[in-house]
């Protein structure tokens, strides 16, 4: 108990003489319980290590969203997909040549495969002009039968049956 | 190009950022702890702000400029971190600075973590009864071994005005310990 005591004593006055001298030389924590008593649990800096490297690993986790919603560009694209496939639908679906430019399409892309590149330039331009002069017979058709349908109709309805069906389709 | 500037530098690209922070923590993850310990004085308060510190330095890293040393950088993270959690813990009780600080003395001189020394315990009261900017500037001085430029910085002082606290703060100290 006295030897303690003794101890005690001698490290205080160690301590005295080297307080406000020492400075820098040795390590952080040694430095800290020496002058202010102040202790950490054994391993404390390896595993407090461990956990903050945890903790960062565990909210970058959170933080990762989906590819699609990182680039701006395929949401886009996305967008451009869905307007241009919308819009191809509703204008197919409006059409009652659905299924003559669905097959006319069909038989022009397996023809499309025998042709040589060279040769694709001149093919594309074919396909452009013929679907070209096939839709623009096809509404002339059309309005040929409105208005030969719009003889059978009384003049009283004649306004309504323009503005249903005449505009309708000179505007598609 | 000095080492501090090449870690910075890998901490800054993707593909090195993990590595590099493992070796940032390494070098001065037990520094950092001891500045923030002795502002908030218990070890669970200081290994919570730690870990804060940590996890913010991870997230500017990319945006620091390196306007002044990743180092003292990082010492400004810590004492702003540090003061938050006790302005938190004030809001909290609805006490006043002073008393939270007492309280976490109280609760420092109970701790497993403090050998309760009567000699520590004089020297953690004379500082406790300095003035905050004396406690800081001394505790950065004399424990942390930091430079009155980098001091300067950190608490946005002038560097001699730090130095007068500095004195002001070892006479105190000399006066009631060592004569």
């Amino acid at each position: 108990m006295k030897e303690s005591a003794k101890n005690k004593n001698l490290n205080s006055e160690k301590l005295e003489e080297n307080f406000l001298k020492e400075n820098g030389q040795v390590s952080a924590s040694t430095h800290h319980k020496e002058y202010l008593g102040m202790d950490v649990p054994k391993d404390y800096f390896k595993n407090s290590k461990a956990a903050i490297l945890e903790l960062i690993t565990e909210k970058e986790v959170k933080k990762i969203v989906p590819v699609f919603y990182l680039r701006r560009s395929f949401q886009v694209a996305a967008s451009l997909v869905v307007l241009v496939g919308l819009s191809i639908v509703l204008r197919l679906s409006n059409s009652d040549t659905i299924n003559d430019i669905s097959i006319a399409s069909n038989d022009l892309l397996i023809e499309s495969l025998f042709i040589e590149e060279t040769d694709m330039n001149q093919f594309a331009n074919d396909i452009v002009v013929n679907e070209i002069i096939i839709k623009a017979e096809v509404y002339e058709q059309k309005l040929e039968n409105i208005f030969i349908n719009s003889l059978f109709i009384e003049d009283s309805l004649i306004d309504s049956y323009t503005n249903n069906n005449l505009l309708d389709n000179m505007i598609l | 190009m000095n080492s501090e500037d090449k870690l910075l530098k890998r901490l800054q690209i993707e593909r090195y950022k993990d590595r590099a922070f493992s070796e940032l923590l390494d070098l001065y993850q037990e520094r950092i702890y001891w500045h923030i310990r002795k502002i908030v004085l218990t070890h669970e308060n200081a290994n919570d702000v730690l870990q804060n510190t940590f996890i913010r330095v991870h997230k500017s890293i990319d945006k620091f400029e390196g306007k002044s040393s990743l180092h003292t950088w990082m010492y400004r993270i810590a004492y702003n971190e540090s003061i938050r959690f006790l302005e938190k813990e004030k809001r909290k009780k609805s006490v006043s600075m002073d008393e939270i600080s007492t309280g976490y003395y109280e609760q420092l001189k109970a701790s497993e973590y403090f050998d309760g020394e009567e000699l520590h315990e004089k020297l953690l009261t004379i500082i406790h009864e300095m003035t905050e900017k004396q406690q800081r500037v001394f505790q950065l001085k004399y424990f942390d071994d930091l430079s009155f430029r980098k001091i300067s910085i950190l608490l946005e002082v002038s560097e001699s005005t730090l130095k007068s606290s500095y004195y002001s703060a070892v006479k105190i100290i000399e006066e009631k310990i060592i004569l």
